[in-house]
């Protein structure tokens, strides 16, 4: 019964703690959720572009051109038998120059210019996925030029890895200014909330002297510094969602590629709880880190007051 | 209840707070600690309380060697005990009610026990009416009444009290004489550190005198009001 009403006692404690101490409190939180709203939004932007370069590479695919005025059937009949490939599609030269006209207003006007349907038929081939690694992609495309009809091979994989080495570069690079900018957040929150906790360092002297065990007066400093980090943590999330909306509706006249990015999804549940945790992480180890600096200072207070240290 | 045997506390090289003191206060005792300011009676206290700890000799409290004790284990004895501090140690952000009630919630009493009890122990001191103001909203001797309740309200086995009626007018501080009598005669020990001889008179209690950290006399109570 004891530990349920010591329970009961602690929530209360932590509640009633949180709003008379609610100025200092919100002071942490802002600070921390600022320190999250930075770390959160590279952690956003390095996943939109894993989501990115993923849907890239989903869409990756072998095309073969036929020679100008020639005819791909042979060449068709010959890959839909390949067991390198899970899908063959073929691509009338009406349909490619329908999609070329659909891509923007100047390439329309440049075919209008060239007259009837400048572009050769095609085959979109789907690639088998232990043949997507750039090099074996990029044999298998070699191995298509000398089939009958066929003009040239466009391989995409091959532009996609460099697209793949540069979103590495971009995401070694926020990762890194994250962990940076986290670490500096941490600290200057767990700064903040052992300042906070050392201004009440004569009532937790106070406690002490009446017979509080240091567990009992751990607890609640600890669950308050989580409780001030999870919410930190959610109002960094929802400045980034702030942020998020207007830009995924190509606000603000960013880039295409931006709004593109962004179009691709907010955080994943598995980066809610990841930056959730580092918040509630950081919170309680900046509280503990208060308690003890009050615990180091009063026993320092006690050794000159025992007179064993001068 | 509380015994000493040789003990000493020195600060530092020089100074020399408490030499060889022996006493033996049995349970249910009532005691007066007097002295002249400096002679070591706050210290003295201080040691029985485990703020600190004796240079020399042994001191045995509620079956516990303070000075073997290990730290986890203070807590513990504190709970055994109520003291009234001379600078009352209230903790302002907290009510009248919460700074009384906060030794039961560290012993995990119940909220509505601890509201009964808390209660009961403000009303003993006259402040049932203030249980909602803040310890700087009270008047001096209001807050050494409240240190008074804190220090009555978990029934302690000893009860330490430095100064406790330093700012009270006389008749309250006859009031207050009363309750720890009465606490007293429940079966707390009770040790009142006072500088104040017409109360140590009135009272007709033992009283022991401390002179420049030495025990300087020991005079036992007149058998009638020994309350053992």
């Amino acid at each position: 019964m004891i530990p349920f009403r010591l329970l009961a006692i602690l929530l209360r404690d932590v509640a009633r703690d949180l709003l008379r101490h609610r100025g200092q409190h919100l002071l942490v939180v802002l600070t921390l959720a600022s320190g999250l709203l930075l770390a959160g939004g590279g952690l956003l932007a390095v996943e939109s572009l894993d989501r990115w370069v993923s849907r890239m590479e989903s869409m990756a695919k072998v095309t073969v051109f036929a020679t100008e005025g020639g005819h791909l059937d042979e060449a068709e009949a010959s890959l839909r038998r390949d067991p390198r490939f899970r899908g063959v599609r073929r691509v009338s030269a009406k349909e490619a120059t329908e999609r070329f006209l659909a891509s923007s207003r100047e390439a329309g006007l440049l075919l209008e210019s060239l007259g009837g349907e400048p572009l050769p038929e095609s085959l979109e081939l789907d690639i088998r996925p232990d043949l997507v690694a750039e090099r074996r992609a990029i044999e298998v495309g070699e191995s298509l030029r000398y089939m009958p009809g066929v003009g040239d091979v466009v391989v995409d994989h091959e532009r996609l890895s460099a697209l793949q080495r540069s979103a590495r570069v971009v995401r070694s690079a926020v990762s890194l200014m994250g962990v940076i900018l986290l670490l500096a957040a941490g600290f200057s929150t767990g700064n903040v909330i052992r300042m906070s906790i050392l201004s009440r360092e004569e009532e937790i002297g106070i406690m002490r002297l009446v017979g509080a065990s240091e567990s009992f007066i751990r607890t609640p400093l600890l669950l308050e510094g989580a409780l001030l980090g999870l919410a930190a943590s959610a109002l960094s999330m929802l400045a980034l969602l702030g942020l998020w909306l207007p830009l995924q509706r190509g606000a603000w006249g960013l880039p295409p590629l931006f709004v593109e990015m962004a179009r691709l999804g907010f955080f994943s549940p598995r980066s809610i709880i990841l930056l959730g945790t580092v918040g509630t992480l950081t919170g309680a180890l900046g509280a503990l880190w208060g308690f003890w600096s009050t615990q180091r200072s009063q026993r320092r207070l006690a050794a000159v007051d025992q007179g064993t240290e001068a | 209840m509380i015994v000493l045997n040789h003990v000493g506390k020195q600060y530092g090289r020089m100074h020399t707070a408490l030499a060889d003191v022996n006493f033996h206060i049995q349970a249910g005792e009532f005691v007066f600690l007097t002295g002249p300011s400096g002679a070591g009676k706050s210290s003295l206290l201080k040691l029985l309380f485990r703020q600190q700890v004796p240079t020399s000799g042994e001191i045995r409290l509620a079956g516990h060697r303070l000075g073997e004790m290990p730290e986890k284990e203070i807590p513990v004895l504190r709970r055994k005990m109520g003291v009234v501090f001379q600078d009352f140690k209230l903790i302002h952000s907290m009510t009248v009610f919460e700074n009384v009630a906060f030794v039961l919630r560290i012993m995990g009493v119940s909220f509505p026990e601890q509201k009964n009890r808390a209660f009961r122990a403000l009303k003993m001191v006259g402040l049932q009416h203030k249980l909602s103001n803040f310890p700087l909203q009270l008047s001096g001797g209001e807050q050494q009444r409240v240190a008074i309740a804190r220090a009555l309200v978990n029934d302690p086995l000893v009860l330490l009290a430095d100064e406790p009626t330093g700012n009270l007018d006389p008749d309250l501080a006859q009031e207050i004489m009363s309750l720890f009598e009465r606490i007293n005669g429940q079966g707390t020990t009770v040790l009142v550190a006072t500088h104040d001889r017409s109360l140590i008179q009135r009272m007709k209690k033992r009283v022991l005198g401390l002179e420049h950290g030495h025990l300087a006399f020991d005079t036992p109570a007149p058998s009638s009001t020994l309350a053992v």
